[in-house]
C-alpha cells in the first residue's frame, strides 16, 4: 500500500528536468531549507570515512569525484540542483557551516559565491550564513552580521550546529548571535538531536533543545528586543526525550518551528534515556505528534541532503506519504512541504 | 607540504625519464589511454567499444569494458546510461600495456616512489588530489582510478565579512 501511495504522488517524466509534487490532484510547492554544499577537500578524515561507508565498496575508489559532484550545487545530473529538480523541490536554502571537526565545513564567502552563480539567476536558492565558535572573537559576530545586512534577498538567516561545534545551547559566551538575528530580523536554524557522526558531542546539553528555552523566551518579542524565530532542525531526533522537548517547546512558544529532516532513521535512545533497537523511521512517530498537537503551521519539510544520489527525491516521497498516512489534509501537507519555510525564509526584509 | 613533496617526486621522475614510455598512458587527472575525463558515454564507446556490463543506480553508472577498464558516469536517467552521460572516473583492474605512476600489481613502495605518500586515505584506498586513487590489497595495488583533480582545504579560513 505504501509503495502504491508513493508512486501516485510524483509526476516525473524523464524529459522534464523539474518534477512536480501533486497530492490529490493539487500541485504543491516544495521548499527544502536544509541542504549542505561542500567539497571532499573540506571534509575531515573521520568524516570522509563515515561518508564513504555509505558508498558501495566498489564505488569508494571514486569517492573524491562522487562527493565533489554530489555536494556541488551546479554539477550536472547529480549535483544539488539536479537532485532537487529530480525530487520535485522548487526552492532551497544552501547552508554555510563551520563544522570542520565532524561533517566538514563551508565558509560564508564560498556560500555567497555559489548563490551568485548565473545558475541561480532564477532565485532557486537562498542561503544561511554561519559563525565560528572555535577561534572565537567578538569580530565573528560583526562578520556574520555583515553578510546578512548586505544581502537581504539572498541571505535568509543563520545556521548553527551546537553538537557539531562543541558548544552547549546555553553557553553565555555565544549568545550574541541571537542579538544579530534580532537586529536583522532573520530566523536561526539550529541542529538539534543526537548525531551519529564521529566527533559530534553526544551529551544532551549539546543536542537537546530544552537547553535553549531561556533564549527562546528572551527573544519572543515581548521583552525589549525584537523577536527571533528558532527553527529546531531534525526535531531533536535520535533521543525520544529530545524529540518530546522539541515538540513541547513548539507548543509553548510561537517563535519555535520544527524542521523535519533526518527523521528517516530509527530512534536510538528512548524516553528513559536507554539505548533502543528500533527499526521504524522517526517520522512515523513525529508526524502524527505534530498533527495532534496542532503544530502544522510551525512545521516545515527539509532533507539535510544531499547525502547520496536520489536521497532528496526519496525523502520528499516518504514525508508526503507519511503525512497522508497520519491523516494530514492537502492544505496541511502544502503548509509543511513549502508554505512554512516560504513564510520564514523567503519573505522580504 | 605533502603536495609539494608529491610534485617534487613527479618532477624527479620526469627528469629521470625524458622520453615518455611507449604504449597507452595512465595520466592522473586526465586520461587512461585514449579515454579522457571530458568524454561522454557515446565517445567512450567509440574508443572502447560497447561495455561488457553496466550497473546504473540513481544516476550513477559503472560500465565495464574489455581490458578490465571501468568507467564511471553520471547520467540524466535514474537507471540507464545515455549518450550524454559524463565521465567522473576511469578505473583499471589489470595493468596490461598501460604505463603510469601507479598500476595494478605494483607495490606500495613503487607507487609512493612515483607519487609520494598519499595525503588522503579511506580504509585501503589512497587518494591524490592531482587526480588518481589507488586501492591496495595488502601492499600490492589492486585497482587504480583516474579522477578529476580535487582541492585539499583542511584548514578553515578565518571568518571574514562582506568587506573582506
Amino acid at each position: 500500500m505504501r509503495r502504491l501511495l508513493i508512486a501516485g504522488l510524483i509526476l516525473l517524466s524523464p524529459s522534464v528536468a523539474q518534477a512536480e509534487i501533486t497530492v490529490d490532484g493539487r500541485t504543491i510547492e516544495v521548499i527544502d531549507p536544509h541542504l549542505h554544499p561542500s567539497t571532499f577537500g573540506r571534509i575531515p578524515e573521520n568524516g570522509r570515512g563515515f561518508i564513504a561507508q555509505g558508498l558501495p565498496p566498489f564505488a569508494r575508489l571514486y569517492a573524491p569525484a562522487l562527493i565533489d559532484r554530489l555536494l556541488d550545487p551546479w554539477s550536472p545530473h547529480i549535483g544539488i540542483r539536479a537532485q532537487t529538480d529530480w525530487g520535485g523541490v522548487d526552492h532551497v536554502l544552501l547552508l554555510a557551516v563551520y563544522t570542520q571537526f565532524t561533517t566538514g565545513y563551508l565558509e560564508n564567502a564560498a556560500l555567497d559565491e555559489m548563490l551568485c552563480a548565473p545558475d541561480n539567476d532564477d532565485g532557486w536558492a537562498r542561503g544561511l550564513v554561519s559563525i565560528r565558535f572555535d577561534d572565537w572573537s567578538e569580530d565573528n559576530l560583526t562578520h556574520l552580521e555583515s553578510w546578512i545586512e548586505a544581502h537581504p534577498t539572498r541571505i535568509s538567516g543563520i545556521k548553527l550546529a551546537h553538537a557539531h561545534q562543541a558548544v552547549t545551547f546555553d553557553d553565555p559566551e555565544f549568545l550574541g548571535v541571537y542579538d544579530v538575528a534580532s537586529r536583522q530580523g532573520v530566523p536561526v536554524l539550529l541542529h538539534t538531536g543526537f548525531s551519529p557522526f564521529p566527533g559530534s558531542q553526544t551529551e544532551p546539553e549539546y543536542y537537546d533543545p530544552s537547553g535553549l528555552e531561556a533564549v527562546i523566551e528572551a527573544y519572543d518579542g515581548t521583552r525589549g528586543v525584537d523577536r527571533v524565530d528558532f527553527v529546531l532542525s531534525h526535531v531533536g531526533q535520535g533521543d525520544a526525550r529530545s524529540v518530546l522537548h522539541a515538540l513541547e517547546l513548539a507548543e509553548r512558544h510561537d517563535n519555535v518551528f520544527l524542521e523535519l529532516s533526518a527523521l528517516g532513521r530509527p530512534l536510538l535512545i528512548d524516553e528513559a534515556g536507554e539505548l533502543v533497537d528500533a527499526s521504524e523511521p522517526q517520522y512515523a512517530w513525529v508526524l502524527p505528534e505534530v498533527l495532534e498537537r496542532g503544530l502544522v503551521e510551525q512545521t516545515m519539510f527539509a532533507t539535510d541532503g544531499p547525502q547520496f544520489s536520489g536521497f532528496v527525491r526519496r525523502y520528499v516521497n516518504e514525508i508526503v506519504a507519511g503525512m497522508q498516512e497520519a491523516g494530514y489534509s492537502v492544505d496541511q501537507i502544502e503548509q509543511v512541504m513549502g508554505a512554512t519555510a516560504r513564510g520564514l525564509f523567503f519573505r522580504d526584509r | 607540504m605533502r603536495a609539494l613533496l608529491s610534485l617534487v617526486a613527479l618532477g624527479a621522475l620526469g627528469c629521470a625519464s625524458p622520453e615518455a614510455p611507449a604504449g597507452p598512458q595512465l595520466v592522473p587527472g586526465e586520461r587512461l589511454g585514449d579515454v579522457t575525463l571530458d568524454m561522454t558515454y557515446v565517445q567512450v564507446v567509440e574508443v572502447l567499444g560497447e561495455p561488457t556490463g553496466a550497473l546504473v543506480d540513481s544516476r550513477i553508472g559503472f560500465a565495464r569494458f574489455e581490458g578490465d577498464v571501468e568507467v564511471v558516469f553520471t547520467s540524466p536517467e535514474a537507471d540507464a546510461l545515455t549518450d550524454d552521460s559524463r565521465i567522473i572516473g576511469i578505473g583499471l583492474g589489470t595493468a596490461g600495456d598501460y604505463a603510469g605512476p601507479a598500476l595494478p600489481g605494483a607495490t606500495r613502495a613503487e607507487v609512493e616512489a612515483a607519487l609520494g605518500p598519499a595525503p588522503d586515505s579511506i580504509e585501503s584506498i589512497d587518494y591524490y588530489p592531482h587526480g588518481i586513487s589507488v586501492e591496495y590489497d595488502g601492499d600490492t595495488v589492486f585497482r587504480v582510478a583516474v579522477l578529476p583533480p580535487y582541492e585539499r582545504r583542511p584548514d578553515v579560513p578565518p571568518m571574514v565579512g562582506v568587506d573582506r
